[in-house]
C-alpha cells in the first residue's frame, strides 16, 4: 500500500493536496485498520441459519419421542425471547431508514422469525391447529412478518413476509381438487402471480411516493417484477393463448424498461431485456416450427439470433445515453 | 505485451485512489475532478448489470455467427479442428480491434469474446490431436496441455483477465499431474506431496510478484491465482481428496476399515491447513488467505463427517451454528475497539457486508465520472457502437 502514500506525496508536490489533507491521508495509511466486518457478519449469519435449520430438522425428526409440551415450550420461549430482545433494544419507529441498534439485532430478529415458522409448523403437524385451512396457516406468518419488517426495519424479514404472502395466495387460489386434477391450475397460478405482482408493485410505488420506508420499494418491486415476468413466460410456454401472454410480456417489458430509465436502475433494465428476449424468441420459434424444420429454417434461426443480439448489444452499449435523456427533464 | 494503454491503467488506479479519498472525505469534489482531469483515462466503467447483459448476448451472437458459417460449409468437411482454430483466430482479431480502436475495457463484450476465442482454440486443438492420433489417452492430454498453456498465459497477461489466469493455473497443474502420473508408482504415491509443493511454490511466487509495484495491472489475476493455489494446496492434503484419488490412481480397492498409506498425516492436514490459513490471515492481515481458510475449515468438518458419523446432521448443524454464533459474537464484542490493528468497524476498504447485499440492489450509477468528462475526446477514433462507451 505504498502506492497510496506515494501518490499523496506526489500530489502534494504538485500542489493538489494541501498539507493538512496530506497529513490526514498519511495518518490514515499509517494506522490502517484491518476490518473483519464482512467476515464476522457472514459467520454470524451462517451460524444463525445453520443453528435454526438444525433445530427445525431435530424437532421434525424427533417429533414423536420428545415431550411435545416441552418442545413447544422451548421453541416458544426462544422465539419470544428473540422478539422481546428486539422489542426492548429497538430504535424508535420512523418512516425513514432506521439504523440497527447493534450488530446482533438483525440476526436475533431473523432467528425469532425462523423459530416462529418452526413453532407454527410443529403445532400444525402435531395438533392440526389449523386443520385443513392452510390459508390461515400461511396468512399468519405473512401478517406477522410484514408487521415486524416495518416495525423493526428489516429487509430480510420483509422478503420472508412477501414469500409467505405468495404462498398464501397460491394456496387460496387453488381448490384442493383442482390441484390433483391439474385442470386450469396452470392458468390460475399465472393469474394469481400476475395479481400478486400488481399488488406488490403498488406497495413499491406507495412506499416510494409516500416516503414510507422508501428503501423497501426495491424489495417489493424485485419480487413483483420476477413473479410477473415468470408468470408471463410460463403463459407463453404452456398456454393455448400464448400470443396474449406475449402481449402481457411486452407490456411488462415496456413498463419496467421505462421504470429502469426513470430510476436509472440497471438491474431492471437487464432483467426486462432478458425475460423479454426469452419470451419473444420462444414464441417466434414456436411459430416458425409450425412452418416446418428445414435448411431455410436453420438459416433464418441463426440470422435471427445474430440480428437480435446485435440490436440488443447496441441498445445496452448505449445505456448511458438512454438513461441520460431524462436528466434535462428533471 | 499488455494490450491496454498502460498510462491509462496507471491513471485509472490513481483515479480510484482519489475516489476512495473522496469517499473518506479527505479531499473535495473539486480536487477529485482535478485528479480525473490531470490523470486522464479513456477507459470507461461499465455497470455490472449492463456488463452481464452484454456478456450473455455476445455469447449468443458469437456462437450463432459461427453456427451460420458452419451451416454453409461443405457437409463433407472432416477437419473441424482447423475450422475451430480459424474461428478462434478471427474472434481474437476482432477482440484486439475492439480494444485498440474502440477502447473497450471490461464491458462484457471483450470478456466474452476472449472466452469464446479461447474455447474454440482449445476445442480445435483437442479435435486435431485426437483425430491425428485416433485415440484419447494421457499422452494426448499432455500434448494438448503443453500447446494450450502458453496461449492461456499469453491471454491472461495480454488482457489481464482473472478467469484465464485461473485456467492457466489449472492447465499447468494438469501437466504436472500427467507427468507425475507417468513417472510410475512412486510418483503416484507421492502425488499429494508433489501437488502441495507445487501449489506452495506458485503461491510464494505469486505473492512475491504481487508486491512489486510495476505489476499492478495484474493485481486481480495474482489474487485469483493466489486463492486457487491456496485451494489446491489444501486439496492436495485433504483426506477425502487423497483417499478417493489414490483409490483411482493406485487401483487400491479400499475396503471399509482399510486406510490409505500415511492416513494420519492427511487427517491432520485436513484441519491443520485451514487453521493455519486463518491464523496466517489474521497475523499478516491478509484477507485472501483468511477467507480461503474460513471456507476450507467448513470443508474440513464436512470431510470428517463423511467418514465418521459421530453425530446426526442436525445436531452437527446446531453445534456448528452455535459455535459460529459464539465465535463471531465474541470476536465482534472484542473488536469493537481495534486490537493490534484489527477491528470490527466497517472501514469501507474491503467489500462490506452491505455491499454484497446491495450487489443486487445496486441501483445507482455508482462511481461516475463527473459530467465534465462528457466531452468527446480524441477526435474521430470512436466509430459506431463504440460511441456508447463514452459517457
Amino acid at each position: 500500500m505504498n502506492f497510496e502514500s506515494d501518490l499523496a506525496e506526489k500530489l502534494k508536490a504538485t500542489g493538489l493536496l494541501n498539507d493538512e489533507q496530506h497529513q490526514k491521508i498519511s495518518d490514515y495509511n499509517a494506522e490502517k485498520l484491518f476490518s473483519l466486518n464482512f467476515e464476522l457478519r457472514t459467520l454470524l449469519y451462517s451460524g444463525v441459519l445453520l443453528a435454526n435449520t438444525g433445530f427445525g430438522i431435530l424437532i421434525y425428526k424427533n417429533i414423536d419421542s420428545i415431550g411435545h409440551n416441552l418442545i413447544i415450550g422451548i421453541i416458544a420461549l426462544l422465539c419470544s425471547g428473540c422478539f422481546a430482545y428486539c422489542f426492548y433494544k429497538r430504535s424508535p419507529y420512523s418512516n425513514l431508514l432506521v439504523e440497527s441498534p447493534n450488530a446482533f439485532f438483525d440476526y436475533i430478529l431473523l432467528s425469532g422469525c425462523l423459530l416462529f415458522l418452526t413453532l407454527e409448523g410443529y403445532l400444525q403437524f402435531q395438533y392440526h391447529i389449523f386443520g385443513e385451512r392452510y390459508g390461515i396457516a400461511t396468512l399468519i406468518p405473512a401478517v406477522l412478518f410484514f408487521t415486524l419488517a416495518y416495525f423493526f426495519d428489516h429487509k430480510g424479514v420483509l422478503s420472508m413476509g412477501i414469500t409467505a404472502l405468495c404462498a398464501w395466495v397460491g394456496i387460496t387460489v387453488t381448490p384442493l381438487d383442482l390441484l390433483s386434477k391439474n385442470d386450469f391450475s396452470g392458468e390460475r397460478f399465472i393469474y394469481s402471480a400476475l395479481g400478486t405482482g400488481i399488488v406488490l408493485m403498488a406497495a413499491a410505488f406507495i412506499s416510494s411516493d409516500r416516503n414510507i420506508k422508501k428503501h423497501f420499494s426495491f424489495t417489493y418491486l424485485n419480487f413483483a417484477a420476477n413473479m410477473m415476468f415468470i408468470a408471463a413466460l410460463s403463459g407463453i410456454f404452456s398456454s393455448a393463448f400464448s400470443l396474449i401472454y406475449l402481449l402481457v410480456l411486452g407490456a411488462l417489458v415496456y413498463f419496467f424498461i421505462r421504470y429502469a430509465r426513470q430510476e436509472k436502475s440497471f438491474y431492471f433494465l437487464l432483467i426486462s431485456v432478458i425475460y423479454g428476449y426469452i419470451g419473444f424468441t420462444w414464441e417466434l420459434f414456436h411459430l416458425l416450427a409450425k412452418i416446418g424444420l428445414d435448411f431455410t429454417f436453420s438459416i433464418l434461426g441463426f440470422a435471427y439470433f445474430i440480428l437480435s443480439c446485435m440490436m440488443i448489444i447496441k441498445f445496452l452499449k448505449n445505456y448511458k445515453s438512454f438513461f441520460k435523456t431524462d436528466d434535462h427533464l428533471q | 505485451m499488455i494490450i491496454y494503454n498502460k498510462e491509462w491503467l496507471d491513471n485509472l488506479r490513481i483515479q480510484e485512489t482519489a475516489e476512495k479519498w473522496f469517499r473518506k472525505s479527505f479531499i473535495s469534489v473539486l480536487q477529485l475532478n482535478t485528479v480525473k482531469e490531470q490523470f486522464f483515462c479513456g477507459y470507461k466503467h461499465t455497470n455490472l448489470f449492463v456488463r452481464i447483459g452484454l456478456f450473455l448476448f455476445t455469447l449468443i451472437l458469437a456462437n450463432s455467427s459461427i453456427g451460420l458459417v458452419i451451416l454453409f460449409l461443405d457437409q463433407s468437411v472432416k477437419s473441424f479442428g482447423i475450422i475451430f482454430l480459424v474461428f478462434a483466430g478471427i474472434i481474437w482479431f476482432v477482440l484486439e480491434k475492439f480494444i485498440k480502436e474502440k477502447k473497450y475495457f471490461r464491458n462484457g463484450i471483450d470478456d466474452m469474446l476472449l472466452y469464446v476465442s479461447l474455447s474454440y482454440f482449445i476445442s480445435g486443438i483437442c479435435v486435431i490431436v485426437f483425430q491425428a492420433t485416433d485415440s484419447v489417452n494421457l499422452d494426448n492430454a499432455l500434448l494438448i496441455g503443453i500447446i494450450v498453456l502458453p496461449v492461456l498465459i499469453i491471454s491472461a497477461i495480454r488482457f489481464t483477465d482473472t478467469f484465464t489466469s485461473v485456467l492457466a493455473y489449472v492447465c499447468f497443474l494438469l501437466i504436472v499431474f500427467i507427468l507425475v502420473h507417468k513417472s510410475g508408482s512412486i510418483g503416484k504415491a507421492l502425488m499429494p506431496f508433489v501437488f502441495m509443493i507445487v501449489s506452495l511454490l506458485v503461491y510464494r511466487i505469486i505473492t512475491k510478484m504481487k508486491k512489486t509495484g510495476r505489476k499492478h495491472y495484474w493485481q486481480n489475476c495474482f489474487s485469483t491465482v493466489e486463492t486457487a493455489s491456496l485451494i489446491t494446496l489444501y486439496a492436495a492434503g485433504n483426506y477425502f481428496v487423497v483417499r478417493e484419488s489414490s483409490a483411482l490412481l493406485l487401483d487400491l480397492a479400499l475396503q471399509p476399515g482399510d486406510d490409505i498409506p500415511f492416513a494420519i498425516i492427511f487427517y491432520i492436514l485436513t484441519l491443520a491447513v485451514p487453521v493455519a490459513y486463518i491464523v496466517t490471515g489474521i497475523r499478516n492481515k491478509d484477507r485472501i488467505i483468511l477467507r480461503t481458510g474460513i471456507i476450507l475449515c467448513a470443508l474440513a468438518f464436512v470431510t470428517y463427517r463423511y467418514y465418521y458419523h459421530f453425530m446426526d446432521a442436525e445436531i452437527a448443524m446446531i453445534l456448528a451454528g452455535t459455535f459460529l454464533i459464539a465465535v463471531s459474537w465474541f470476536a465482534i464484542k472484542k473488536l469493537k475497539t481495534p486490537r493490534n490493528g484489527i477491528t470490527f468497524k466497517d472501514t469501507g476498504d474491503g467489500p462490506s457486508f452491505m455491499e454484497a447485499e446491495s450487489l443486487v440492489i445496486a441501483q445507482t450509477f455508482g462511481q461516475h465520472a463527473p459530467k465534465k468528462n462528457d466531452i468527446e475526446f480524441g477526435g474521430g477514433s470512436f466509430g459506431g457502437g463504440g460511441a456508447g462507451g463514452t459517457i
